[in-house]
């Protein structure tokens, strides 16, 4: 039996011509005298050709668009980022990572529709972008704290704003409530306490001993932020959490803040300006973030603009790593590209899903804590690492250049026909885009996307805001995202508050023209919690709550 | 360097449009094959999307060491065999009739030759069904797309020797069931 299997198995290869030479010859010598090896053979044969001889199948269509926009999806989507395996990005190559803004573009878009269906929006129509503004306020720390300041920052209060920041930058939650502790205990910084500036010098001031300031932002010609964006963090109170008031600070720049007319859901529900829903105040004490395509000068105008609001704005941060940065072009601040943005918002995602899971406000509080450690860590990360994922160049779309792009009418709807990945980021021109509204939404966006997007067509009103367990998906009972992973930032990386720069007539006409191209950039904005809140399973905070008394 | 390593590296670096020329390339073929694979136009379909946005993501994984499409393949048969074992039962000989009767056939072969031929594809057709996934994707491999025993060895991740003994198996195992509702000359 084993000899005849055997047999019959090198008819099998001899069909295939899977024998050598030696075996060759001698199947054709069993073929040419063993009638029963000749009908396997002949048997075998014809099921070949029978297989061979089935109608093709053929696809309708080209799945080239879907394939790229759903590889897209997938990119930023995905919590791979976040992975150790591709977290590091210093293994990925450069022109791969090139791909990566126009990736974030698209997905962002879809991101945003999806996103918009579920929330209200300030009705405000949408106002003309404005190029002209001043002054720039690029944020420069020009003392970067020794180990010892680093210490004080940590033991010792500096003003409320200082006090909140250095918990991100100190990234440990000890640290953390250590400077909210001490924030706690001082009182808030007005704008008098800044040294207003001539906007051709820095607006300095000195807290604590250490410089900060903001220097002119004149584009470096050699410098691209095309794959770059600008990570701002900043804390608000639950006033100024309200979509209303966010949409002042970026719609006095001339930014288009999302408007009924954009809203996908013809059913959304809308509040009068000035008057928000009580839905719209509810989601004042969930953190948001909202995605900026616009001119740097619009985009550093928005940064003045939190910063000149300081009761409501506490503490403004723009990516801290930005004054240690060794890049010397305009500017430094500048050097997140999409991936650690991506990260970012894997983050936040597995932070917003074990909220959900847990569902009592004592287990969201203590999220909405931890998350704020999360943010330290993810803005912290060290300045050689981001340095070496930025390495500018080969970058073949250069939409974002706003000197190369057709504006003539329909040109962007030519573009389309031609490239996608182009006219996704024309479409992004001087626009605000809220990539979410809660901490669990963006896990229920990411399922969405890959399924169809049923998940994420679930009502907004999230166990984080309505204190109540959602029903776990497949994604919610994943493992969580392990958080010590990446290390404590040192001390040496902290610093950098933001000022508050004067406005300047002078810086309109001239850095209108040099910043005549699109920035990207990703405003977090983090809620204060009242401290006594946080600490109880009580209901939301009332809304005559001074915006200065929803500090910690 | 081959028209798909040009495209490839240009994908690489950064022009996502030869990526698209990839699928395109490519897409058709796949999809016939893991249509015949997993007997179900509608998961092919889903399969091969999935395929390429996994290969595009990782292409930079992709070291040159056998052809695109064998690396390509490669995916989109543990992505069928996924979506397989999430999907019981397969294929019903059913759907595949309804399919059949969508089919091309030979214009120019009489109603008698045309319905001969029907009938021939949705015996093969159900009879491949029937053989498990293991001998069937070695078979489809092999007889439909052409594969070589390295090639399918690479693609399965098995020994060659595997393969060949395989093969040999879900060729038997096809005869037989052709034997079953055609009768005894399969030939």
């Amino acid at each position: 039996m084993m000899s005849e299997t055997s047999i019959e198995e090198r008819i099998s290869a001899y069909l295939d011509g899977e024998v050598n030479e030696p075996q060759r010859a001698e199947m054709e010598r069993l073929l040419a005298e063993d009638p029963r090896a000749r009908q396997l053979y002949d048997e075998m044969k014809a099921m070949g050709t029978s297989l061979r001889s089935l109608p093709r199948e053929k696809l309708e269509h080209d799945l080239a668009a879907a394939v790229l926009a759903r590889a897209e999806r997938e990119m930023l989507l995905s919590n791979r980022v976040a992975k150790p395996s591709v977290a590091s990005d210093a293994t990925v190559p450069l022109s791969r990572r090139l791909l990566r803004p126009v990736v974030y573009a698209v997905v962002t878009i879809a991101a945003a529709v999806m996103v918009m269906v579920f929330t209200n929006r300030e009705p405000e129509k949408r106002s003309a972008p404005r190029l002209a503004r001043g002054p720039s306020v690029a944020l420069q720390d020009t003392s970067p704290p020794s180990p010892a300041e680093a210490a004080s920052l940590r033991s010792r209060p500096l003003d409320k704003a200082a006090g909140r920041t250095a918990a991100a930058k100190i990234g440990s939650t000890e640290a953390s409530e250590a400077a909210h502790e001490a924030a706690e205990r001082m009182p808030p910084v007005s704008p008098e306490d800044a040294v207003a500036a001539p906007a051709d010098k820095p607006a300095n001031r000195k807290v604590d001993g250490r410089i900060l300031g903001f220097t002119p932002a004149i584009p470096n010609e050699s410098w691209t932020a095309k794959n770059r964006v600008l990570i701002v963090q900043a804390n608000a109170t639950p006033e100024a959490m309200r979509d209303a008031n966010l949409a002042k600070v970026f719609k006095s720049q001339g930014i288009a803040w999302p408007t009924e007319s954009e809203a996908v859901d013809a059913n959304a529900k809308t509040s009068e300006p000035g008057r928000e829903s009580e839905a719209d105040f509810d989601r004042a004490d969930q953190a948001k973030l909202i995605f900026v395509e616009a001119t740097s000068a619009q985009i550093e105008g928005a940064l003045s603009a939190l910063n000149a609001r300081p009761k409501e704005f506490p503490a403004v941060e723009v990516d801290p790593e930005a004054a240690n940065s060794t890049q010397q072009a305009w500017p430094a601040q500048y050097n997140r590209n999409v991936a650690d943005v991506q990260e970012f918002r894997g983050r936040f995602a597995n932070a917003g899903e074990a909220a959900s899971r847990q569902g009592t406000r004592q287990s969201r509080d203590r999220q909405r804590r931890e998350l704020r450690v999360l943010l330290g860590r993810v803005l912290t990360t060290p300045a050689q690492e981001s340095m070496a994922r930025n390495k500018p160049g080969g970058q073949k779309y250069a939409a974002a250049d706003t000197k190369s792009a057709d504006r003539r009418p329909g040109a962007a709807e030519k573009a389309a026909k031609k490239d996608d990945a182009n006219v996704s980021i024309n479409q992004f021109r001087s626009q605000a885009i809220r990539l979410n509204t809660d901490l669990s939404s963006i896990a229920r966006l990411a399922d969405g996307a890959r399924t169809g997007g049923e998940s994420a067509r679930r009502p907004a009103s999230s166990s984080l805001a309505n204190g109540v367990a959602s029903q776990p998906t497949a994604r919610e009972t994943a493992p969580r995202l392990e958080l010590k992973r990446r290390e404590p930032p040192s001390a040496e990386k902290s610093h950098a508050v933001a000022q508050t720069p004067r406005p300047s007539k002078r810086a309109k006409s001239g850095q209108a023209i040099q910043h005549d191209r699109l920035e990207r950039a990703l405003f977090v904005f983090m809620p204060e919690v009242p401290q006594d809140d946080a600490l109880s399973d009580q209901p939301k905070p009332d809304t005559e709550k001074s915006p200065s008394s929803g500090s910690p | 360097m081959s028209e798909d390593a040009e495209l490839i590296q240009a994908t690489l670096d950064g022009d996502s449009s030869a990526f698209g020329q990839l699928v395109r390339r490519y897409q058709d073929r796949l999809y016939h094959t893991i249509a015949s694979l997993i007997g179900s136009t509608e998961d092919a379909r889903d399969v091969v999307q999935d395929t390429f946005v996994q290969a595009f993501i990782k292409l930079e994984t992709f070291k040159h060491k056998s052809p695109f499409y064998t690396w390509l393949y490669r995916i989109a048969m543990n992505l069928a065999a996924s979506r397989a074992r999430r999907r019981r039962p397969r294929a019903s000989v059913d759907e595949i009739r309804e399919r059949v009767g969508h089919e091309p056939i030979d214009g120019s072969a009489g109603p008698r030759e045309r319905a001969e031929q029907v009938e021939r594809v949705e015996q093969v057709r159900a009879a491949l069904s029937c053989l498990s996934d293991e001998h069937r994707e070695v078979l489809v491999l092999r007889e439909i797309e052409g594969f070589h025993y390295e090639a399918i060895a690479e693609i399965l991740e098995l020994p060659v020797g595997t393969v060949r003994s395989r093969l040999f198996r879900a060729r038997m195992q096809l005869r037989e069931t052709l034997k079953q509702t055609v009768g005894e000359d399969i030939g």
